[in-house]
């Protein structure tokens, strides 16, 4: 990601709005409309706040990474993280289903493996298809030094012809969705490769989606 | 000046769209204002005003950066829309990029007539005004 991308794509809108509202405050004499525009310089100035949070924890995630990685449990892992949200899972019906042997071990950072899970979880269910129960399949595989770990839903899928370049890009969004910020898989992507993993996407829209993650065995 | 007597407004943030309907409004712009959130709305929109039989607006301010469908896809399409006064609408890309690569393309756009770096000044839209009446 270069420099001139995230002022343009990332503060310029922001710092943009807050030059225009605070021109507008300077001259506007009526007291109604100036409680208003104060609260959107409010809603602009956390904006620009919330950008420059998701910035700096892009650059946390490259930062030291390899010393804090250590041997991680998978299954373990995903448990976890199943526990996490179990609320979110039951009030959604969906089923969950692990298959990954118990023992398997990767190198990982834990807090960063926790968060690809938990956001890749959290997409199936925000973009699960309406009319069926949700059904998150994982399994996992050695291939010689790799662990390859599939991470399989049933929800509404993502056109990747059309937004396939773009879907671990920063503040890209594809759903009409209230709640899509298009920084989750961003920064999920940047974490998965700070462990020196990587990850990739298979999708059929109507049908799911697979996210295949690769990561070092321990 | 003469105004227009009718714009539309692709873009899908409510600070930037609140700010340029209240510089609209100040240097008496345009009759109407049509505003939509993202290209796929825009050409929905665009569509059934066609179907109806009524002209596009004159002037249409596009972002870049939307979700669901992009200012670029928005463009591809909107060359396709059946509508016989669509060669007189004069688009402006109205954007927050500074990224040389953005500006390089659209220069690729023959219906694209010019840029405009937010944030959009009375200025600016007085001059658009000059242009178009």
């Amino acid at each position: 990601m270069n420099f001139a991308h995230i002022v343009s794509h990332n503060l310029r809108s922001h710092s943009s709005n807050l030059s225009m509202l605070s021109g507008f405050l300077a001259q506007e004499k009526k007291e109604k409309e100036r409680k208003n525009l104060v609260q959107m310089l409010q809603e602009a100035s956390g904006s620009l706040n919330e950008t420059v949070m998701h910035l700096n924890e892009v650059v946390q995630v490259k930062a030291h990474a390899l010393e804090k990685m250590k041997a991680v449990n998978l299954y373990d892992c995903l448990k976890a993280v199943e526990k996490n949200i179990s609320v979110l899972l039951k009030e959604k019906e969906a089923k969950c289903i692990i298959s990954v042997p118990r023992k398997q071990n990767i190198k990982a950072i834990p807090a960063y493996l926790d968060s690809v899970f938990l956001n890749l979880f959290t997409n199936s269910l925000k973009y699960s298809f309406p009319s069926r129960k949700p059904v998150i399949e994982i399994t996992s595989e050695e291939k010689g030094d790799k662990v390859v770990v599939k991470f399989k839903d049933n929800g509404l899928g993502i056109d990747l012809d059309r937004h396939g370049e773009n879907l671990f890009g920063m503040y890209k969004t594809f759903h009409r969705h209230k709640d899509a910020k298009g920084i989750g898989l961003f920064i999920t992507k940047n974490q998965i490769e700070a462990m020196n993993g990587n990850i990739s996407v298979e999708s059929t829209v109507d049908v799911g989606t697979t996210f295949t993650l690769v990561f070092d065995i321990n | 000046m003469k105004k227009l007597n009718s714009t539309c407004i692709i873009d899908d943030d409510p600070i930037f769209i609140y700010g340029t309907k209240r510089i609209m409004n100040e240097i008496d712009f345009s009759e109407n204002i049509l505003v939509y959130n993202n290209g796929q709305d825009a050409l929905d929109g665009l569509m059934a005003l066609t179907a109806e039989g009524k002209d596009l607006p004159s002037v249409i301010f596009l972002d870049l950066n939307m979700p669901i469908m992009n200012g670029w896809e928005f463009l591809e399409d909107y060359v396709k829309i059946p509508n016989p006064n669509r060669e007189k609408v004069i688009i402006y890309i109205l954007s927050s990029s500074v990224d040389p690569r953005d500006l390089e393309r659209i220069k690729h756009y023959k219906v694209v007539n010019n840029y405009i770096l937010k944030p959009i000044s009375p200025k600016d839209l007085k001059r658009v005004l000059e242009q178009v009446v």
